[in-house]
């Protein structure tokens, strides 16, 4: 199985291919295939729903977070999908590129999220398949549009590190990210009450978690014998 | 002679109750990360809490205190 996907357009023989070299963990089907289901672990969603992104004047962001997408999809191993929806095959020199951006189908996945396209991209990561019809709650959202390319490049050598070694990432850490991106011209903003409060119920869950995992009970009742023993993974 | 007593059938009664409801909440509550669905989440967290407060100060004044010997065995 791939690492990553290119999802595009069936209609682009003669076209231009991607970049020829590099590509080898790239698949490409039509628009309209599935994503695949295979037994992966987790699906990364690069999803470029915001139409500010797939104006003429940021083919240069959108490829650099398209090169971006390539390398996490290689790194996150073979148990991990990246997905990454375009229209057709073309080069990613091509300068119409942000034309071949399937922002319609990312779209969808936006408004099954029930995110502001205008707030993307986004990577959204699960742990179950990714169907736009019945989105699985277990997600984490990240917001790329207002990420510095450094920080874009930490937050995804993050992920990838999870994904990677724990195969799945952890959601606090998207919620603990802010949900709009810092603007120069207002001060900085503390957390929002609620996004602490979140984080707050999420520690006295794993708190919750943990301390069950440490705990071994055993009921020896002569013929019934019962055994809780310690959590391998939580 | 004033003793302390307490009404150790009733108090079985209620804490059965209790614990069951506050095992569901917290089931509910251990199932999903928080962000999944924040509102569920503080639901079952704060009930778990409040009910085991009630079932506590309910045990407390009412299911136990000083009686006389002499007119309550």
């Amino acid at each position: 199985m791939r690492s990553a996907i290119l999802v595009a357009a069936a209609l682009s023989l003669g076209s231009v291919g991607p970049s020829a070299a590099g590509q080898d963990a790239v698949e490409l089907v039509s628009p309209t295939a599935q994503i695949p289901r295979g037994m992966y672990k987790t699906w990364s969603l690069f999803l470029v729903c915001n139409p500010d992104w797939v104006a003429p004047d940021r083919s240069t962001d959108l490829a650099n977070l398209y090169r971006r997408f390539k390398s996490f999809g290689d790194a996150i191993g073979r148990d991990n999908l990246a997905v990454w929806f375009w229209k057709r095959r073309v080069s990613v020199n091509d300068p119409r590129l942000v034309e071949n951006v399937d922002v319609a189908r990312s779209a969808e996945f936006c408004r099954a999220l029930g995110r502001a396209p205008s707030q993307g991209p986004y990577l959204v990561v699960t742990t179950a398949y990714p169907d736009v019809a019945a989105f699985p709650k277990e997600r984490a959202i990240f917001e790329l549009g207002g990420l510095p390319p450094a920080d874009l490049a930490k937050l995804l050598n993050t992920l990838t590190d999870q994904l990677l070694l724990q195969g799945r990432v952890d959601a606090a850490m998207a919620a603990a990210r802010p949900l709009t991106p810092p603007r120069p011209a207002t001060p900085p903003t503390t957390p929002s009450t609620s996004g602490l409060w979140i984080r707050l119920l999420e520690g006295a869950r794993q708190s919750m978690v943990g301390f069950g995992c440490k705990v071994k009970l055993q009921i020896d009742a002569g013929p019934l014998n019962a055994e809780l023993r310690e959590c391998t993974e939580q | 002679m004033a003793i302390q007593r307490w009404h150790w059938g009733k108090i079985v009664i209620l804490w059965a109750w209790g614990g069951v409801l506050v095992a569901l909440f917290l089931t509910r509550f251990l199932s999903q990360k928080a962000e999944v669905d924040p509102g569920i989440s503080s639901l079952t967290f704060l009930g778990s809490v409040l009910i085991l407060g009630a079932l506590t100060a309910v045990t407390w004044f009412w299911l136990g205190g000083k009686d006389d010997t002499s007119t309550d065995r």
